[in-house]
């Protein structure tokens, strides 16, 4: 017990500089203190160190302008695109044939439904990258708080929701399989999760990317947005607001009278945010 | 203006002069006080004071009974003295011709 409370402790106190981290081990080890001291002790502290940070207006901004809303959308985006996925890939996997290869028909639907693959996977892991990458540079030391708001927003935001694949008869089946129960799962963590947390190290580390670079990818992830707006209208407003349109036999697709499509806007924030510190940078270099 | 425990700090790594570091100014502390000083309390109010330019602090040297480890070295700054020294004028100044009676809930002008 004592030994999972030490790494426990040893655990926490790595959110410590380092040279705290040292010496506040050594003044705990000087005054002997137990095990569950030195966690509470640490634990404090690192507390106080947190709440010191939230004192600044920039991790607000990160936790509200960035890691809500994006992270929001993306759990309903990932979700809407998975099922579409989990759709095809169950569709092929069941009614696969050579013939299939043979008839240039169904080789170009297939090449078609491989490239909306690669085009939903590069937009998510370029939202997610981006988003993470603006939360690493906002913030680099509450990073830890909002990128956790992030990832439990990724996967839970949906929640009480549904899709106009998983609600219509010809399709739902294709949710009772294993595939398409683990699929979004998949894709949340591979396309959404990852890229986001290696996007957060990369922005602690390199707090604003080179102008030409920042202004390149801005530019990708607003055409990303830009290709994909239609379709996200209908994976945000699903299950949301009032259904004014009916499928045969239920309602399934809502169609909001608030701009909706403006919402994929909100993914090229963090780029943008990324073009800014840019900018702002090599002016501080150049008044230098 | 000191708080009251940015002075109670600063007094106690001045007594201690080359002897303050972290654990020495909290053991220092809790018998000042008669109460617990956390860790926590303890290092954010260092960072706060040697933000203020009240303090220097830096990394000092490894004991065997501190596992090895650095202490955070404490030196009140000479601004940190004249703040003390104000705090201390203030407390001096408010609590002249006052008598502190415990037990019988009255203070007298």
């Amino acid at each position: 017990m004592t030994g999972v409370v030490s790494r426990l402790a040893d655990a926490v106190s790595q959110r410590l500089d380092p040279e705290e981290r040292e010496a506040v081990w050594g003044d705990l080890e000087e005054s002997g203190a137990s095990a569950t001291s030195r966690l509470c002790e640490v634990l404090g502290l690192v507390v106080r160190r947190q709440a010191e940070q939230w004192a600044d207006w920039r991790p607000w901004l990160g936790l509200f302008g960035v890691a809500i809303p994006t992270g929001a959308l993306l759990s309903f985006i990932s979700r809407n695109w998975s099922d579409v996925m989990a759709i095809d890939s169950y569709v092929y996997a069941t009614h696969w044939t050579s013939y299939i290869f043979r008839s240039p028909g169904a080789r170009l639907d297939l090449v078609g439904v491989v490239l909306r693959f690669l085009m939903m996977s590069i937009a998510l892991m370029g939202w997610a990258w981006s988003a993470g990458s603006a939360l690493g540079s906002i913030s680099r030391r509450t990073t830890w708080v909002s990128g956790a708001a992030f990832t439990i927003l990724i996967f839970t935001a949906t929640w009480g929701t549904t899709t106009v694949a998983r609600v219509n008869p010809l399709s739902a089946s294709v949710f009772t399989t294993s595939l398409g129960v683990v699929l979004p799962h998949v894709v949340r963590i591979d396309l959404v999760v990852l890229p986001a947390l290696w996007g957060m190290r990369n922005g602690s580390r390199l707090p604003s990317l080179p102008r030409r670079s920042a202004i390149a990818w801005a530019v990708v992830i607003a055409a990303l947005a830009l290709w994909a707006a239609p379709g996200l209208a209908a994976s945000f407003t699903f299950g949301r607001l009032p259904a004014d349109y009916v499928w045969p036999g239920t309602r399934i697709f809502t169609k909001s009278r608030w701009p909706v499509w403006l919402l994929p806007s909100v993914l090229s924030w963090p780029a943008v945010y990324m073009v800014a510190t840019s900018i702002r940078r090599v002016r501080f270099q150049r008044n230098r | 203006m000191l708080g009251e425990f940015e002075y109670l700090l600063i007094s106690t790594a001045a007594r201690l002069g080359e002897d303050a570091y972290g654990a020495s100014i909290r053991e220092e502390l809790e018998r000042l006080i008669g109460r617990r000083c956390s860790i926590g309390a303890l290092y954010t109010t260092i960072s706060r004071l040697e933000a203020k330019g009240l303090i220097a602090t830096w990394m000092g040297g490894a004991t065997r009974e501190r596992g090895g480890r650095a202490k955070r070295m404490v030196r009140v700054t000479a601004q940190g003295r004249r703040e003390a020294a104000g705090f201390y004028r203030a407390v001096t100044d408010a609590s002249r011709g006052v008598s502190w009676q415990l037990g019988r809930q009255r203070s007298r002008l």
